[in-house]
């Protein structure tokens, strides 16, 4: 994102993922998080979810990412998120991560922090769309210089 | 594991891991996270948060069933990949809700020279 077009109410430019069981075993393998309920298909048929779900942290995932491709390296070296699991992703649901810019604010010297508002809407092709069930909901920041 | 007995404060992790190639490609694979204006030999930040959490739940032997209710990360990046980088979990919290054991658990990573790369704290659900 163009530092001179940081402004409040900015949207962010939004991913969409497709969260296949290829993409959750392949989370498994890589967090060791081996959990059945997202890659046991019989052991999450008896669960209340009734089948796979995607690792909350996959789905986070999809948030850094979001941040990653709106504010570059500046995510990684000043990034804070906090987030809530509201929703389970199932195996095969589309995800839609997206928010825009609530605050920027005077930070240290020569510094701005900007706050986003950010949330996972599941299978909705509108970045807009208000109806949508959210999978996670949050806010994300991170400090810019001018 | 009896989790009725862990107590705040109590360390419950620390582990190791390096930040290699086959993990870092490992991880993309699932999550497709950008490293667009991130030089290719570092690592998504994102990936420090699975890690730290893998180090979390190997170590709290976490039952399946187990679901994660919230996370926080702060990050304090670049993450060169080729860093060797240590885990460590605190419990926070563990408090039984609605008949649902629920633990809050305080992340910290630190590379070689001992510099903190993040920081981070999970709330999960574990059968009671």
């Amino acid at each position: 994102m163009n530092k001179t077009f940081i402004s409040e109410n900015q949207q962010l430019k939004p991913i969409v993922m497709k969260i296949t069981q290829s993409r959750i075993n392949a989370y498994a393998k890589a967090s060791g998080d081996f959990n059945p309920i997202h890659i046991d298909q019989e052991f999450a048929s008896k669960s209340h979810f009734g089948r796979t779900i995607a690792h909350g942290m996959l789905i986070a995932a999809v948030v850094s990412n979001l941040m990653s491709e709106n504010f570059s390296e500046l995510w990684a070296e000043s990034g804070r998120l906090k987030v809530r699991f509201r929703a389970p992703v199932y195996a095969e649901e589309m995800v839609t991560a997206r928010g825009y810019i609530k605050k920027v604010e005077p930070y240290n010297p020569g510094q701005v922090k900007i706050t986003c508002v950010i949330e996972v809407a599941k299978n909705t092709i509108e970045s807009s769309d208000s109806d949508a069930e959210l999978a996670i909901t949050g806010q994300a920041s991170l400090v810019s210089n001018l | 594991m009896n989790y009725s007995e862990l107590k705040p404060d109590q360390i419950i992790s620390t582990q190791q891991f390096s930040l290699d190639r086959p993990f870092i490609d490992d991880y993309l694979k699932s999550t497709s996270e950008s490293t667009d204006g991130i030089d290719t030999n570092f690592a998504p930040p994102m990936s420090l948060g699975a890690l730290a959490v893998r180090a979390a739940i190997t170590d709290l032997e976490i039952p399946g069933g187990t679901l994660h209710l919230t996370q926080e990360v702060e990050f304090f990046g670049p993450f060169p990949i080729g860093e060797t980088i240590s885990c460590s979990a605190k419990l926070l919290q563990n408090s039984v809700r609605a008949g649902m054991r629920i633990l809050v658990i305080g992340l910290l990573i630190k590379n070689s020279a001992g510099l903190q790369l993040m920081s981070g704290k999970s709330t999960i659900t574990v059968p009671n």
